[in-house]
C-alpha cells in the first residue's frame, strides 16, 4: 500500500520583487534588513554571500533566511535575496555633510512560507498523515489562510516597505 | 483555475504635476478600504539624469467567495519624474513632475484553489455548472468587479485633476 503524503505541507509565495538603480547606502540597507529580522524575533541566517569584482564594479549576491516558530504547529519563514551589479563607491553631499554612499543596480526578491507541522508529528504514522490532510485541506483551510498565513503575508510586506525606505524609493509606503 | 478577462486595456495618461508617493498612497488606501488584498508583484525605480523612471505592477485581489476571486492588474509607468517645488495657498509643497501612464486590467478568477481540477469528472462538472447554472452569479460578480475598477479609475482621475490648477 502506498504511503500517503501531506497534500499541503506549507503555503509558499513569492511576495514581491524590487528593482532599483541609483545611489543608496549599502551599510544601512544591510543593517536595516538584519534589524528587521532581529526586531521580530526571527532566527536569521545569511545563507549566501558572493562578492565578485568586475571592471564595471562589484557584483554582490546576499541571501537572508529568517525562521520563527509562531506556535507549536506553524513556522514562519521569510527569505530575502539581493543581487547587486556594478556597485561602486560614490561621495554625496547631504545638508552640507559629505557621505560615503554606493551606486549600483539591484534586484531584491522577497518570499514567504508558512510551514504547518514543522516538527513532523503528523508524519509518524500513515493514519496521522490522512488526518493531517483532512484537517488542513478540508476543515481548517480557511481559518489558516485568514489567520496565520495572512499575518505572515502582511508582516513580510512591512519588510518590503522597509527595504523601499532604505533605498529612498518614491513609493515607500504601506496602508496595511 | 479559470480566468475571465472582464476589463482590458483601460488606459489613463497624464503629464504634469503630481505626487508619486501620494498617488501610491491613494491606490494602497483604496485597496485596503475596498477589501482587497495587496499584491505588489514588481516595483522598479531607475535614477537617470533626465529624471526617475518608475514602473510598478500591482495585482490587488479579493476573494469574493471560496470559488470566485477578483483580480485587478495595474501597470503603472512613470517617466522623467523630477522633483518640483510648488506654492499652493501660500504654502510650499514638494511634488513631482513627469509623465504617467496607468493600464487597468481586471480578471474574474474561478476555482482559484484548484479544487475542481483534480479529476477529469470534477472538471467536466465544473464546466457544466459554470456554463448553465452559475452564470447568473458570475455575471453579478463581473458587474461588481467592473464597478470596483471604475471606482479606482475615478479616484485616480480626481486625484490627478487636483494638481491641474
Amino acid at each position: 500500500m502506498a504511503v500517503p503524503t501531506k497534500r499541503v505541507p506549507s503555503v509558499k509565495e513569492r511576495l514581491a520583487e524590487i528593482k532599483y538603480s541609483g545611489v543608496f547606502d549599502y551599510d544601512s540597507l544591510y543593517k536595516g534588513v538584519y534589524s528587521w529580522f532581529k526586531g521580530r524575533f526571527y532566527d536569521v541566517h545569511e545563507t549566501a554571500y558572493k562578492h565578485k569584482t568586475t571592471p564595471r564594479g562589484a557584483e554582490v549576491e546576499i541571501s537572508f533566511k529568517g525562521e520563527r516558530k509562531q506556535s507549536e504547529w506553524i513556522m514562519y519563514k521569510v527569505n530575502v535575496d539581493f543581487h547587486i551589479w556594478d556597485m561602486a563607491d560614490v561621495e554625496a553631499t547631504n545638508d552640507g555633510k559629505k557621505q560615503k554612499l554606493n551606486k549600483a543596480r539591484m534586484t531584491v526578491v522577497i518570499t514567504m512560507e508558512a510551514v504547518f507541522d514543522y516538527e513532523k508529528r503528523f508524519e509518524q504514522k500513515p493514519f496521522y498523515i490522512k488526518l493531517y490532510n483532512l484537517l488542513v485541506d478540508k476543515i481548517l483551510w480557511m481559518k489558516l489562510m485568514l489567520g496565520p498565513v495572512d499575518t505572515l503575508y502582511y508582516e513580510a510586506y512591512t519588510l518590503h516597505t522597509e527595504i523601499k525606505k532604505l533605498l529612498n524609493m518614491e513609493t515607500a509606503y504601506s496602508a496595511f | 483555475m479559470e480566468k475571465r478577462l472582464v476589463i482590458k486595456g483601460m488606459l489613463l495618461k497624464y503629464e504634469g504635476l503630481f505626487g508619486v508617493l501620494d498617488l501610491y498612497k491613494l491606490i494602497d488606501d483604496w485597496t485596503k478600504e475596498n477589501g482587497y488584498d495587496k499584491f505588489e508583484k514588481e516595483s522598479t525605480e531607475y535614477v537617470k539624469p533626465e529624471g526617475k523612471y518608475i514602473e510598478m505592477r500591482l495585482e490587488p485581489y479579493k476573494k469574493v467567495s471560496d470559488y470566485v476571486q477578483n483580480r485587478i492588474v495595474l501597470l503603472i509607468f512613470m517617466k522623467d519624474v523630477k522633483e518640483a517645488d510648488v506654492e499652493i495657498d501660500r504654502k510650499k509643497h514638494k511634488l513631482n513632475k513627469g509623465n504617467l501612464a496607468i493600464n487597468f486590467d481586471a480578471y474574474l478568477e474561478t476555482d482559484y484553489e484548484h479544487r475542481w481540477e483534480q479529476k477529469p469528472t470534477l472538471f467536466f462538472i465544473r464546466t457544466l455548472v459554470d456554463k448553465y447554472i452559475y452564470k447568473i452569479y458570475t455575471q453579478k460578480f463581473e458587474s461588481n468587479l467592473k464597478n470596483d475598477v471604475n471606482s479606482l479609475h475615478t479616484a485616480i482621475k480626481s486625484f490627478l485633476n487636483l494638481y491641474r490648477y
